[in-house]
């Protein structure tokens, strides 16, 4: 490209080897100390807190798949009804919750700063 | 005098003034969610200004941006989530004074040294925005370059425990930057032949997965133990404001001066002042070691920064019609759109509207007060919801931010992907401020590089010929060497 | 008999008219974030396409990859008039040719409903070089062979092209410095450390108009409406003529009768006389035409700017 002396791999190049240096030396000062290569975080080992993540990642997960086809209220509704259930409250409250966060996200975010959110399956009785 | 009182008269109006209440609540709305930022709030006025006569129209923009600016501090303190990209800068340690049970002083001083800064920067576009905007002009991309990488340098200074560790996260920041089309040679990089990688991957969505969700996780990770957030007392907001005035007066002003100073430039806004407000603050301390513990000289000087900054930032867009940040950008166009072109006409033709404009300024400022303690409070009470109720409530409010920007579900992804990774990075000691920072400023830094590089021909002394940019360039290599040359100093007998 | 035709013909119709409202609301997205004279047009169109089609039109900014990131959302949407693209023909007919791979095409990809406006790149000059016309640039370059630079809004940009064949037509020796947007150069074209600028008119014309820039030259083949008294370059002895134009489109396989609707409205709407001015003071010539008449300059330009950019040579990846 005429005038371009700095190519496009100029600046990440850069960074790869700032990453590379560092990373020498990190593994430098850790490799002096005596600690196992991995170690998986102490709340892996109680049931209720490795289901409660599990669940938040796995509601998010069905978002991103789902929320296009379902539209965003109905994939709203089940993940929050999911989170709420699995962080442990009562079936009034998830049922509750589950209802009304989507509404209000709704009207906040697709009434008032008319952002598209997919209506999806509901796409018939849009308004 | 008359040009004065019609300014007054263009203000003082019901309609107008319902229109300052009106969009100060919907910036307060906008800042405090994590995901939409004052940028988007004022994106989304466009459209709503559009039947509104000038004055309203500017007047609802000014205050709603002043608004979203402090309410991102909100969620900032209480939950570790930056409702803005300047908040961003000083959420950890806010965050750390609401642990020890003080989030009412760090929110509190954001707020009354928010409106302090602001005025400030009020007060310097109304007396010298024109001599300061031709100082503006006088930034290239040379100066642009060593003021970029000041800022990144600030991100050794933020890196509390270890400087190491922080680096690496700076240089991340830096490479997720790189992805895209969007950089000097127009080349795609890293976008796999995917039409959204060549956009980049865009700030929010990450901020928001590498704050609100991966503290998120961290919450419900211990969903079993007792939540110390519910005991976090908030009381009198303003009971120890005045001493900390006294005790604080060099963070003040330094914070508003550079604040403003910062925003003035085109092309920077409140999120870069904020983060070298913050750097500014930890360097010239007296109580440095106490910076992460939960101090609250970094939240006073970068407080007042950031919201100096948006002031500073009508600067260069009233006289030039060069928009000082990103807000301004959009400003602009409503501007012309309303028929008040900026630049040494408006002052001339329009005089009336620019001093309504300033008198807004004041307004918006002031309003901040009852209006700022009124949303600190209804956040606190929202706080006493069981975490299984607010934390889904949060989560679902960070997914659709993490929408709106683009409207597009691959926001999403990324804040997904970048919890994950920010969850793993803190574990590990990594910390994920100097990662946005690098984010936020990894483009102009390359940018600017580039353009000087071709400018000059290939030749570096191009760097520090010109007086200013030869001036930061002395600060950058002081800053740098000093404390190395403190060291070596300190062993001679 | 004539007149039992025409009811027949008028019958045969009607089902298609019947077809044609669009039922929900309308997205005008557009590859630049908020403020910029891309998302001015589209503000000031969607403004006045809400009533017409009796739903509300709502801007999109998509902004990212020079484009790209809006198109593909375009390309991909339900193709039933409800996603619309507002562009410049820059992406669909230059950029193409500048990159090996490219992930749309746009003739395939979309289908044309409108042209609204035509625009031209205007040279800018600041203080930095003392000249105030063409012939005086050019002495002073050929002083300053080390500091001939200009700047465009962004490589790959009209302004970036534009300079580049100036360049080669011409034979004055000037370089290329990218910047991200016009906003980012106009400081430094004022401040004196970079000599001319090469973007939209609209871009320069408000700081020409307060003589703090001069745009000494225009390159389409017409003088720009917005700045009579700048001659263009071919008047210069440049020969030049490489505008652009800003477009309406719909993904491929929105069914004819809508695109025929949006057509007919944008046309009408462009043809306004206020808006009209509007248009002329943001530097845009008034130039509406239909689907067809579109899809046929789209196919005319997409051919005509191969040779162009290729003797450039304007590659980049």
């Amino acid at each position: 490209m005429p005038g371009q002396k700095f190519g496009p791999a100029w600046f990440p190049g850069l960074i790869a080897v700032g990453l590379a240096i560092c990373g020498a030396a990190l593994v430098y000062k850790g490799a002096r100390r005596t600690v196992p290569w991995v170690a998986f975080p102490e709340w892996m080992q109680r049931a209720q807190s490795r289901a409660a993540v599990i669940g938040v990642l796995a509601g998010l997960l069905f978002y991103i798949l789902a929320a296009d086809t379902l539209g965003f209220h109905l994939t709203a509704i089940a993940i929050v009804g999911l989170w709420v259930r699995i962080l442990g409250a009562s079936w009034r409250v998830t049922v509750a919750v589950g209802v009304l966060a989507p509404i209000v996200i709704h009207l906040a975010f697709y009434k008032l700063l008319r952002v598209p959110l997919p209506w999806g399956l509901l796409e018939r009785w849009a308004f | 005098m008359g040009v004065l009182s019609q300014a007054f008269a263009l203000v003082f109006d019901w309609y107008v003034l319902w229109v300052i209440l009106g969009s100060a609540v919907f910036g307060l709305f906008v800042g405090a969610v994590p995901g939409l930022t004052a940028t988007m709030a004022t994106a989304l006025l466009v459209p709503v200004t559009f039947f509104m006569p000038p004055v309203p129209a500017i007047a609802c923009i000014v205050t709603a941006t002043a608004m979203a600016i402090f309410a991102g501090d909100i969620p900032s303190c209480l939950l570790r989530m930056p409702g803005t990209p300047a908040s961003a800068a000083y959420t950890d340690e806010a965050y750390a004074m609401t642990k020890k049970g003080q989030g009412e002083i760090a929110l509190g001083a954001s707020l009354v040294f928010s409106v302090i800064g602001g005025l400030f920067g009020t007060a310097v576009l109304i007396l010298a925005a024109p001599a300061l905007a031709e100082v503006a002009l006088k930034f290239s991309s040379f100066e642009y370059f060593w003021l970029v990488l000041l800022g990144l340098m600030s991100a050794i200074f933020l890196a509390h425990a270890d400087p190491l560790k922080g680096i690496v996260s700076l240089l991340v920041g830096l490479l997720v930057a790189s992805v895209g089309l969007d950089n000097p040679a127009g080349f795609p990089r890293f976008t796999f032949g995917n039409a959204e990688l060549a956009g980049g991957l865009t700030l929010i969505p990450i901020m928001i997965g590498m704050f609100a969700v991966s503290e998120i996780i961290r919450n419900v990770a211990a969903i079993d133990r007792p939540w110390e957030m519910a005991q976090a007392k908030i009381g009198n907001i303003f009971r120890g404001m005045w001493t900390l005035t006294k005790r604080y007066p060099a963070p003040i002003l330094r914070g508003s001066v550079l604040g403003t100073a910062i925003g003035a430039l085109p092309g920077a806004g409140a999120d870069i002042a904020a983060w070298m407000s913050y750097a500014v603050s930890k360097k010239f301390s007296r109580e440095r070691e106490k910076f992460g513990t939960g101090h609250v000289e970094g939240i006073i000087e970068a407080g007042a920064s950031n919201n100096s900054a948006l002031a500073g930032a009508w600067i260069p867009a009233l006289v030039f019609g060069i928009p000082g940040d990103s807000i301004t950008a959009i400003v602009i166009g409503v501007l012309y759109i309303k028929g008040l072109n900026p630049g040494p006409t408006i002052f001339m033709n329009n005089a009336p509207a620019i001093y309504a404009i300033f008198l807004v300024f004041i307004l918006a400022n002031l309003l901040m007060i009852p209006l700022g303690i009124a949303a600190i409070k209804g956040a606190k009470q929202m706080l006493r919801a069981p975490r299984a109720v607010l934390l889904p409530v949060i989560l679902l409010f960070c997914v659709v931010g993490s929408f709106a920007i683009n409207n597009s579900i691959f926001g999403v992804i990324l804040m997904l992907g970048f919890g994950l990774v920010a969850y793993l990075m803190e574990e590990n000691g990594f910390p994920v401020a100097p990662a946005i920072l690098g984010m936020v400023l990894g483009a102009m830094l390359e940018e600017n590089f580039i353009s000087s590089m071709i400018k000059a021909e290939g030749n570096p002394v191009a760097f520090v010929t010109r007086p200013i940019a030869g001036g930061l360039a002395l600060a950058t290599f002081i800053i740098l060497l000093w404390p190395l040359a403190a060291r070596l100093l300190r062993r001679k007998p | 008999m004539m007149r039992f035709l025409l009811l027949a013909v008028a019958l045969a119709a009607a089902p298609a008219l019947a077809q044609e409202k669009i039922g929900k609301p309308v997205r005008l997205v557009v590859g630049f974030a908020a403020g910029g004279s891309v998302d001015l047009v589209a503000r000031l169109i969607a403004e006045r396409l809400s009533p017409r089609l009796g739903q509300p039109v709502l801007v999109e900014n998509k902004p990212g990859g020079f484009v790209r990131v809006a198109i593909d959302a375009v390309r991909s949407a339900t193709p039933d008039g409800t996603t619309l693209l507002l562009t410049s023909s820059t992406p669909l007919v230059v950029t193409p040719h500048a990159y090996a791979k490219m992930p749309y095409d746009a003739q395939r990809d979309l289908v044309p409903v409108a042209r609204l406006v035509n625009g031209q790149q205007g040279f800018a000059l600041g203080p930095m070089s003392g000249a105030r016309s063409w012939p005086e640039y050019v002495k002073w370059v050929k002083a300053n062979p080390d500091k001939a630079f200009f700047a465009s809004s962004g490589v790959g940009s009209m302004g970036h092209l534009v300079g580049v064949v100036l360049a080669n037509t011409s034979g004055v020796r000037i370089e290329h410095v990218a910047y991200k947007g016009s906003g980012n150069y106009n400081a430094e074209l004022m401040g004196g450390t970079v000599s001319a600028g090469i973007s939209g008119i609209a871009d320069a014309s408000e700081f020409h108009r307060t003589g703090k820039l001069r745009i000494v030259a225009t390159s389409g083949a017409a003088r720009s409406r917005a700045l009579p008294d700048v001659p263009t370059f071919k008047e210069l002895g440049v020969p030049m003529d490489l505008s652009l134009w800003y477009g309406v489109f719909a993904p491929a396989g929105t069914p004819n009768a809508v695109v025929e609707l949006l057509g007919r409205e944008l046309v009408a709407i462009v043809g306004a006389p206020d808006l009209a001015e509007r248009f002329v003071t943001l530097g845009l010539d008034p130039a509406a035409a239909g689907p067809k008449a579109a899809a046929e300059t789209l196919a005319a330009d997409y051919a005509r700017w191969r040779p162009i950019v290729q003797q450039a040579g304007f590659k980049l990846d």
